[in-house]
Parts: C-alpha cells; structure tokens; sequence
C-alpha cells in the first residue's frame, strides 16, 4: 500500500487551518517567551494546540525557528546515542562494589592455608595474578566456588568478615588519618584503587602467559604531599585514582579492562563510603576485634565494639592496616616498614622488617604466615612469624 | 523576568530617549537583527523591515510631544534578542501574508485533468480526501503541528525539532508515525465506511498519487 502523498498531505492540513489574525493569536510577548523557552508547560501546550490549526501563528513559529541562532554542536559522548552510557556505568559501578565487597583475597589466602607449603610457594598476593594455576590457586578457585557453604567453617567465616571491611577501612583510614600522618595516608591512598582492581575476580584466560606487572610509581616525597596532609579525607581520598590512573595498568582479561573503565567511579564511591566507616580489623570472632585511631596504639573490643579498650603498640606511627587470623592474633602494619603482630590479643611486639618502605596492606592466615602488600606494590611473605620476608611478587 | 532585568533597564532608557542607551542597543542588537532579517529572507529583502523596526523602537513623538517607542510592549518574558526577532518574524510573516492576499489570481483556468481510463477515480479522490481530512482532524494538536511545521511550512527536520522541543531523530520518528496512522486511518474508513476492497483501496491510493489535484494550483500561488 503506498504512502500518503506529502502534497495531498500538504494541502489537507493547509485546508484544515484557519487563516489567522484572530484575538487568541500569539502576541509577541508570547512568541519571544516561546523561543526562549520560558513558558509555562500549560500556555506552552496552548501555544501548540492554536498554532496546530492557525496559518500565521504556524509560520510565526516557523519564522522564529529559522531566525534562532544555531543550536550548538553537541559533542558525541553527550549525544542521547550515548545516554545508556549513564546507566552502564552505574550498573558497572555497582557489579564492582559488589565484587570488592563479597570476595577476598583474604578469603583466598585464609582457605588455602591448609597447605602451608603451596601457600608459601604460591604467596596469595600475586599467585592469582602473575603465576601459572597451582594446587593452591585450584583449591582457591574451588573455595570461592564453595564460598556461601565454607562460610560456616571457622577458618573461612574469619576472611571474608574480616578482609573485606578492612580494604575499605584503609581507605577509610587513609582518609580520616590523613591529618595526623601525611605519608600513610598518601600510601593509603595510592595504595586503595589498586586494592579495588585486585580485588576484581577475573582469573586469567588458561594458557595465557602470566602478564607482564609493571610496579606501581612509588609515592612521591612527603614534603611535596605536605599541604595534602591538612586536606579532608575526601580530598585526599579523591587524590588517590588520579594518581592510579596515572599508573600503567596490566589488564589480564576483556572483564578486568570493562570493570577497570568505570573503577575510577567505583573508586570513588568506595572512598566516599569508606570514610563513613570506622577503620576496624575484625577477628573471626566477630566480638572480637581492633580499630586504629592514634598513632602507638590501638582499640581492642571483645563484645562486637561496644566498649574499646586502649593498647599500646610500642611503635610511635599510626598503622594502616591490620590481619586478624584468629581472636588472639593480630598483625598491623604501617609506614617505615612497620609490623607489629599481637600473639595473645593484649600486647604487642614488633616484627623486624626487611625495608622502610610503606606498608599499606598484610593478609595473615596465622601468627606464622603473613603477607604484606608495601606503598609501591611488592608484595613480602613471611613464614616464620616474620623473622625473614621474601619477596612474593608485585602486585597491580 | 529577574533574569531579563538589564534587558529591561536597556529597554526602558531607549523609550525614553536615552542616546547612550540607544547607541548601545544599536552597537549591540544590529547585527542580531540582520542576521535574522537575511534568516528569514535570503535575498536581503528582510532587511528593510529590520531598518524600519528601528524607527519604531526609536519611537515617533505623538501629538502631545511624548515618544511612542516600541520598547513600551517589551515585558521581559524573554531576552531582549529573542523579542526583537520575534517582533521582526511577525512583521515579516504579516507582509508576506498581505502580499499574497494581494496577488491576483490568474486569468487562467488550470488545466483539466486528462481523460482518466478509470470510472471510478474521481469518486477514489474524492474518498482518499474526505478520509484524510478526518485522519488528519483525529491527530493530536501536537502532531498535527509537527506535520503541518515539516510539510506545510517546509521546516526542515531539525527546525520542526526545535518547534517541538526534540531531537531530530525524534521528530523523524514521530512523523513517520503519524503517517503511518494517517494511512491506517484512511484504509480503515475506506474498507470499514466505504466499504472498499483492498484492490480498490489500492486503486485509491494511485488515484491520489496520480492526481494533480488542486494543491497543485496552491501551491504555485503560495510559492
């Protein structure tokens, strides 16, 4: 069936018009308010519904538009084509918030404990990323298939409770200790996006080739961060992805890059929640647990957190992070290479460290195997309850 | 109307004579005025009315020695620009309606349509234009405006978008839509009032695509 034809067309809408120059025809004031977009939604609709069916307010509205100055280019990523960038981007956003929150390295590193020597060989930090599958890494990948049944297991219950809450609460800590310590809250923060990323569960493809990790760039001097240091959480926790994303990234899968192209808005919000929660360390007993407030100690609570008690860690730095594989066990780590583990939940001792580098993150299955994650991404391990730290690995 | 106010001030000093204001306005919204002038009309003849709309907003003094400036009638609703144009676009549409009103109409009778081979086509023409103008009185306001902006003024797609406050593609998209309706309209009065055959309401449709029509004749009065 063929179309109407445009001059049949035409001619019936010009014959279903009337000739104009009645009273109700737009007045100029009208007419310019129109242009301008000022009007009401009501006399807008009345302005249409007369110029639908009057000849010369029709070509008054025509006039108009063919004297309006050009409309401006609009750019192509703000072209409605691109609108469903908006959602996709929150969408992503919330797939990897999702994923920081329910998944762990931790967990990881907590469930493959059972071997300790595949552990050993295999530090958790980098195993997942930069090595060939092993035993322990099958046996990680089976756990976080098994993870909502393992929850009920002790050694497992602890990680994800634990670990999790703890990469926010460095970045929480990052931010709200930045006043007090410039150089660990620049580690913090240089050191959280990258927590984020790491996070991101994608394992890579079988028989790729590990990737090649470039080292993150060592946080800058701190006289240069010093006006930083009186900056609020919230800036010093947005400085953080600028810098990362400065830092050249090795992507092990199209999922990773995907996620990694909105993490600086998952970045972002996670720093926004993170600085609303208190920077705590949690023991698989959930009553039990730490928080770091001051530099040279520390809260301990044995009742979920309603009443703290203070402890004295013997060093005088604020800690940025902290592991607590059991009840009684705890480690903390901070600027300068420092490391200080609590055997009996009350004191504390510190471990000797190879370096004075800042330490922005350890994960520890016990008082004897410990993995620290330093300012510039290398990753130590200790098996010997930090007697002697080996290199495991650079992380991204 | 706040966000008008230097408009306004401006507005207010040129009624009343003030020279510097006046010579601002001139330095300021000349241009503006030409360009909408040569939007309107290509060949420059819009510019005339642009000249003589600056006597108006001058102002003649009346009888009794008061200026009569057409700034009085400027309220603030837009921009001052925007009301310049529209004060330009009126008189612009008024003496090109006037002229046309004007025009005589030719001597000669149009030419008849050729013998048609079909009996039935004048009725088919017929049906096809009744059904259409119902079609066409069935749309919404907003519709009707929107084909009466691409097909009557001969806006182009962008411009009838910027009538309805919608993208291009948008206005494109609804004006294939509303003739889709309008056809399926058309055909249903055909089959369901008239009571046509699909064959036949296809022979309506080649009626009305062959036939000159009427509009023919309009059109070349108008245009």
């Amino acid at each position: 069936m063929s179309d109407v034809p445009p001059r049949l067309l035409r001619e019936t809408l010009r014959g279903a018009m009337t000739p104009g120059s009645a009273p109700s025809c737009l007045d100029t004031e009208t007419l310019a308010a129109w242009s301008d977009g000022t009007l009401s939604a009501r006399e807008r609709t009345a302005v249409e519904s007369h110029a639908a069916d009057c000849a010369r307010c029709q070509a008054l509205l025509a006039a108009m538009t063919r004297t309006m100055p050009p409309a401006p280019q609009r750019t192509w990523w703000r072209s409605s084509a691109f609108n469903w960038l908006v959602p996709l981007a929150v969408a992503a956003t919330a797939v990897v918030v999702w994923i920081n929150v329910d998944t762990s390295r931790s967990e990881r590193f907590a469930a493959a404990q059972p071997a300790p020597a595949a552990a050993a060989a295999t530090p958790p930090d980098s195993a997942p990323a930069a090595t060939a599958p092993t035993a322990a890494t099958d046996r990680l990948a089976s756990t976080d298939a098994k993870r909502e049944s393992d929850q009920s297991s002790p050694a497992s219950a602890v990680a994800p409770r634990r670990a999790l809450p703890a990469a926010g609460e460095r970045r929480d800590a990052g931010g709200s200790r930045a006043r007090q310590f410039d150089a660990t809250a620049r580690a913090e923060a240089d050191a959280a996006p990258k927590e984020l990323r790491e996070t991101v569960p994608v394992s890579p493809p079988a028989g790729s080739p590990p990737a090649v990790a470039a080292p993150a760039q060592p946080a800058p001097p701190p006289p240069a961060e010093a006006p930083r240091a009186d900056a609020s959480p919230q800036a010093a926790a947005g400085a953080a992805p600028q810098a990362n994303i400065a830092a050249p990234l090795a992507l092990r899968a199209p999922a990773r890059a995907m996620l990694d192209a909105s993490a600086s808005t998952a970045r972002g919000q996670a720093f926004g929640k993170a600085a609303a929660v208190p920077f705590q360390i949690v023991s698989p007993d959930p009553n039990v647990r730490w928080r770091i407030v001051t530099a040279g100690s520390v809260d301990r609570s044995v009742d979920g957190g309603t009443t703290w008690q203070t402890q004295s860690t013997g060093v005088p730095v604020l800690l940025a992070a902290g592991a607590a594989p059991s009840p009684a066990i705890c480690w903390l780590v901070g600027s300068g290479g420092t490391i200080v583990l609590s055997r009996d939940g009350r004191s504390w001792q510190r471990v000797a460290f190879r370096e004075e580098i800042d330490l922005i993150s350890i994960r520890a299955s016990d008082a004897v195997n410990a993995a620290v994650t330093a300012a510039d991404g290398r990753t130590f391990a200790t098996g010997d309850g930090g007697k002697t730290w080996r290199p495991a690995g650079i992380r991204q | 109307m706040g966000a008008h106010a230097a408009d306004l001030e401006l507005a207010r000093l040129c009624a009343e004579g003030d020279e510097h204001a006046w010579e601002r306005f001139v330095r300021d919204y000349r241009p503006l005025l030409y360009r909408a002038a040569d939007a309107l009309d290509r060949t420059q003849g819009a510019r005339e009315l642009a000249d003589s709309l600056y006597a108006d907003l001058y102002g003649l003094k009346s009888g009794d020695g008061e200026r009569q400036s057409l700034f009085r009638y400027y309220q603030g609703r837009s921009s001052l620009a925007t009301w310049l144009r529209a004060v330009l676009a009126q008189r612009y549409v008024d003496r090109l309606r006037g002229q046309r009103n004007a025009e005589p109409l030719p001597d000669e009778e149009p030419p008849a349509p050729s013998e048609s081979p079909d009996p039935d086509r004048a009725r088919y023409v017929g049906l096809v234009h009744r059904a259409l103008a119902c079609a066409v009185a069935m749309l919404t306001a907003r519709d009707r405006l929107r084909l009466g902006c691409y097909y009557v003024q001969e806006l182009t797609l962008a411009e009838t978008g910027r009538i309805m406050k919608e993208s291009e593609a948008t206005a494109s998209r609804q004006l294939a839509r509303t003739r889709v309706a309008i056809r399926r309209e058309i055909e249903r009065q055909l089959r369901h009032e008239a009571r046509l055959s699909d064959e036949q309401i296809a022979a309506c449709f080649a009626s009305v695509a062959d036939d000159p029509g009427p509009l023919d004749l309009k059109q070349v009065i108008y245009e």
